[in-house]
């Protein structure tokens, strides 16, 4: 396996949500996915947010972001979707 | 056809003792514990609506959500009720002792907003188990709000029969007889599975008095899929996936000489292999071994591993020879995810480094 020690998070903006102007970043691959979560919340300023890997489904908080990066990851980066209301259920 | 093993599995339930925390208890005396039996592939919240009415009296003014707890550690509301079990009491204890809680909800814990949050976690499982075995979620978006409504009453209510009859759309592998769907698409090639990991101290007389669990962060969790196949065409064993997911669970026996401590003794596996392991064990002396726990060991080309540990699926100690695909339609979850409990033996030393 060849999870690299950090991946590359591509953001993208659904609904009505805010776009932030930065769409990427970089998280330690160790990290849980709740961490996401708190990073998205406090940029965007909202208690609620729901959170999507490739416009399919929410992951659980306890995933790990290399689990979810080996699993799921496209093109060397995890794309996670956020919006402010449930897009994908 | 729903095969007897699924159906047992499908009943496994676990009798638990409930006790209001002190801090809530506004009586003398206080309310008595209250005993139920809780579905394993259950969610502990959906018991709430049992639980609450017999300790409401008891209960101090205002309102908030209820949750519980074991030996000091908030159990996480969206893990299957046997998964808790299994992982967190390490001698099967029945009851099982939790306590109920239905104010200052830990802040550690997800956000629990009543029945539809556990709805979207176990649909949102569903669907990420999905993405795997078909490599998309059409088949749980497709459902209908009425569809998923009878999925999720057959979770609650344990029936399997409507069950089966609600998953048909999303096991068209299962359900598509015909000879024109290619052979591809009818074998599923990868299953999901979810393990969660934790150490448990031994020592000479075996698995110490589990040391409660302080805090989730010290549980591994990991979500691999698992190929079914190997490319050769021969079925993968849970033996072989873990070997890959978690290699820490097996020590090589080249590995044991020379160290002494508390590592298990082999308990020789009867199998068609078995010749093959005693000609090694005739020339490995592994009776110095401390007996600990029994062990089972394997050959794997020209070595022989040792499980340092417990496997517990569904609260089977499976055996590990058993065909992944075997496990996955037998003793998965309702979400279709295969939620293994690992416990890793330790010695004193490691532990404490925790």
């Amino acid at each position: 396996m060849s999870t690299p020690q950090k991946v590359v998070i591509l953001l993208r903006a659904t609904g009505d949500v805010p776009i932030l102007k930065q769409n990427k970043f970089k998280i330690d691959a160790t990290e849980k996915f709740v961490k996401v979560i708190d990073f998205l919340r406090r940029q965007l300023h909202r208690d609620t947010i729901f959170v999507y890997i490739n416009s399919a489904f929410s992951p659980s908080p306890d995933e790990t972001v290399a689990d979810l990066f080996e699993n799921f990851g496209i093109d060397g980066k995890l794309v996670v979707n956020y919006a402010s209301n449930m897009a994908w259920g | 056809m729903i095969c007897e093993e699924r159906k047992l599995v499908w009943k496994g339930a676990i009798p638990m003792q409930l006790q209001l925390h002190n801090s809530e208890v506004t009586t003398v005396p206080p309310p008595s514990n209250f005993l139920m039996l809780a579905p394993r592939n259950g969610y502990l919240p959906l018991l709430l609506p049992y639980i609450k009415p017999h300790f409401q009296s008891a209960l101090p003014i205002g309102q908030d959500t209820g949750w519980f707890e074991y030996e000091g550690l908030p159990l996480k509301w969206h893990v299957p009720t046997g998964v808790l079990y299994d992982l967190l009491c390490f001698e099967p204890a029945r009851p099982w002792n939790l306590m109920v809680h239905f104010r200052g909800f830990p802040s550690e814990l997800i956000p629990f907003e009543g029945e539809e949050t556990i709805i979207r976690s176990f649909i949102n499982s569903l669907k990420e188990a999905s993405y795997v075995i078909h490599g998309s979620t059409k088949h749980v978006m497709n459902l209908s709000q009425m569809e998923q409504a009878e999925l999720w009453r057959s979770v609650v209510e344990g029936d399997i029969e409507s069950y089966e009859r609600a998953c048909i759309k999303l096991a068209p592998s299962v359900s598509t007889n015909s000879a024109s769907v290619k052979a591809d698409e009818m074998n599923i090639v990868k299953v999901p599975f979810r393990l969660y990991m934790r150490r448990v101290e031994v020592n000479d007389k075996g698995f110490s008095e589990a040391h409660p669990l302080k805090h989730w962060d010290h549980i591994t969790y990991i979500s691999r899929p698992v190929e079914i196949k190997r490319e050769d065409g021969d079925t993968v064993t849970l033996w072989e996936a873990l070997q890959n997911i978690a290699p820490q669970l097996f020590v090589c026996a080249s590995e044991l000489q020379g160290r002494d401590h508390t590592l298990p003794a082999p308990l020789v596996w009867e199998s068609e292999s078995s010749s093959a392991v005693a000609t090694e064990s005739a020339e490995t002396d592994y009776s110095r071994y401390p007996k600990i726990i029994p062990i089972t060991h394997y050959m794997w080309g020209q070595k022989t591993y040792f499980v340092n540990g417990l496997i517990r699926i569904q609260g089977i100690e499976p055996n590990p020879r058993l065909p992944v695909d075997w496990i996955a339609r037998n003793l998965s979850a309702p979400d279709y995810f295969v939620h293994v409990c690992i416990l890793i033996a330790t010695n004193h030393k490691d532990s404490s480094a925790q």
